[in-house]
């Protein structure tokens, strides 16, 4: 069977393949419905990585957040029309010791391989989810869900003494899903968010509180800091986030930055803090996700705030289209795909 | 019941291989008919699929089909027709004899030479039938189409832009279809003169919704088009 591919070939330039679809017996075909397009994506796509990395990865299709439904199924576990999400992780080895988003010898799709922008897709049933039809193009954030509880946990292992209040640095999509998984987790704990813009600090209304990150007030508690800003703005953000954390609290850090930032280590020390690197997300924190989703009706109240728009794809110029559009949108942009 | 009919009657006189009818040439790593089957096989809108081969490859095709690792036995392969509009009128006789035809029932018949389609444009096709009827895909042309009574000299220029080419699938309910071929019947229509049945759609006065087809949906006729398919299927690093 042959399926299409829409891979990047360079910046801002989309261009169909046609590829056998190998299948066995443990596999799922699959047809994605709703691709969410990430900040990872749009960097793939605006050529905002490295020479060296856009030479080494690109032709590839990019997108790691997908609903899609089931078209066949040899094995019957997944019975046909049904919807489901499908992890980008892809485990290459067992990873006894280290979880599996951290073993570099696993994959993960729209990096260095072809990622969910494909007509049919044949994937390991290992890899497949069901999902809740009645809620489906929300599950479209499953992954980015997944990130941060997989942030929430590697926390939780760190510390779970003082709960009493969380700071959480960026008014973006990873912002507000941190900050509101945060407060599905910890429904008793304080959730403040920094930001630099107030239009978009006007979307978490599940915080108790938001901050625009010039004009905080001296007198705030915060007891643990997730840093969701990366790039070059993320050395400010954790800058801030030393100076008003409590003692031996912890700094949970999701935010990509291309090059090196400087961390004023002596205050770290004076105060003994703790820093977690967290990326990506792993099986195990999918089916949490899809748990969360399933079960808490606030989570998806508020998770369909963060589509900024919908746009229907059925060929390469629109794709190039939503990608355009999505740096001009506050949040996600969502292309439903009719390819 | 929706039942896909595909069409591998052909014997590939124009692949210069008289060995082997095209539909049976490795594309990628599988028959080429294999690769159309299985678009048709993993469509969860399809119950049913009818395979027309020819004659004296009735049991080669059968024996194809089951040795593939990915299709059940399931398939039904019948013995085809001098034509296309015979090959489907077969598929129609079959389905009437061993099933029934009932109301809702569509079939979609396809090229088995064109292993390219998609599940989109199979699925278009199967919601087109159900309002219209009957539904044809169709892609614009690139080319300038010029018509030649006597092909000897260019007669007549069509515009551009109400010319396309028609491409497979072409769906129908299957009532419809049974009855254009009783009219045809009626009207003494010589069905194996007739090699598109669009036309003989067309003559009764049917109407035929357009479906978005795709450049990539392309036929394989002659071994240049089976070089170009393969080709495109190779893996290449820029």
């Amino acid at each position: 069977m042959i399926g299409h591919i829409y891979r990047l070939m360079d910046t801002k330039r989309i261009e169909m393949v046609q590829r056998e679809v190998k299948f066995g017996c443990d596999d799922v075909i699959i047809k994605p419905d709703y691709l969410s397009i990430c900040a990872a994506d749009q960097r793939y796509y605006f050529g905002k990585r490295s020479k060296e990395v856009l030479q080494k990865k690109l032709p590839m299709a990019l997108i790691h957040e997908a609903t899609a439904t089931v078209l066949f199924d040899k094995s019957g576990k997944f019975s046909k029309n049904s919807k489901v999400v499908v992890v980008p992780l892809i485990e290459t080895v067992s990873s006894e010791g280290v979880k599996a988003n951290y073993n570099p010898k696993n994959i993960f799709v729209s990096s260095g391989y072809d990622g969910f922008m494909q007509e049919i897709m044949a994937v390991g049933n290992e890899r497949i989810i069901p999902i809740n039809n009645e809620y489906s193009v929300i599950y479209v954030f499953t992954e980015i869900v997944s990130v941060a509880i997989n942030a929430a946990e590697a926390f939780e292992r760190a510390n779970k003494t003082f709960t009493e209040s969380f700071g959480i640095w960026g008014d973006g999509n990873l912002g507000f899903v941190m900050s509101l998984v945060l407060r599905c987790l910890y429904p008793d704990s304080k959730i403040y968010v920094f930001g630099k813009n107030l239009r978009k600090l006007q979307h978490f209304s599940f915080a108790d509180k938001t901050y625009i990150i010039d004009d905080v007030p001296k007198n705030i508690k915060i007891d643990h800091c997730f840093e969701c800003v990366g790039g070059t703005k993320s050395s400010e953000a954790i800058s801030q986030m030393i100076d008003m954390i409590s003692p031996q609290g912890c700094i949970s850090l999701l935010g990509v930055s291309e090059n090196p930032i400087p961390i004023n280590t002596r205050s770290v020390l004076d105060k003994g803090l703790i820093f977690i690197g967290n990326s990506r997300s792993s099986k195990e924190d999918f089916i949490k996700a899809v748990n969360l989703i399933d079960n808490n009706a606030m989570c998806r109240k508020y998770l369909k705030m963060l589509i900024s728009q919908i746009i229907c794809v059925k060929d390469e110029n629109d794709m190039v289209n939503a990608f355009e559009q999505s740096i001009l949108n506050d949040y996600k942009t969502v292309m439903k795909w009719e390819v | 019941m929706v039942y896909a009919g595909i069409l591998a009657a052909g014997i590939g006189s124009r692949m210069h291989r008289q060995d082997l009818p095209k539909q049976f040439l490795p594309l990628g790593e599988k028959p080429l008919i294999i690769n159309t089957l299985e678009q048709f096989y993993v469509n969860p809108n399809i119950d049913k699929i009818i395979v027309v081969a020819p004659h004296d490859w009735h049991q080669f095709t059968e024996d194809m089909i089951s040795k593939s690792d990915t299709m059940d036995t399931d398939v039904l392969v019948i013995s085809g027709g001098l034509n296309k509009t015979m090959s489907v009128k077969l598929i129609v006789d079959y389905i009437e004899k061993n099933y029934g035809i009932g109301d809702d029932d569509i079939l979609v018949t396809h090229d088995a030479v064109r292993p390219f389609v998609t599940q989109r444009i199979i699925n278009e096709n199967i919601t087109a039938a159900r309002e219209y009827g009957i539904a044809g895909t169709v892609v614009l042309t690139n080319d300038t189409i010029v018509a030649s009574t006597q092909k000897d000299y260019i007669t007549a220029v069509p515009k551009k832009s109400e010319m396309f080419a028609e491409q497979t699938p072409q769906t129908y309910r299957l009532k419809d279809l049974d009855s254009i071929f009783v009219q045809a019947e009626k009207e003494n229509d010589v069905l194996e003169s007739e090699t598109e049945l669009a036309r003989l759609c067309i003559k009764q006065g049917r109407k035929i919704k357009m479906v978005r087809g795709d450049v990539s949906n392309m036929k394989i006729i002659n071994p240049y088009d089976l070089e170009v398919a393969n080709a495109l299927l190779a893996e290449k690093k820029l």
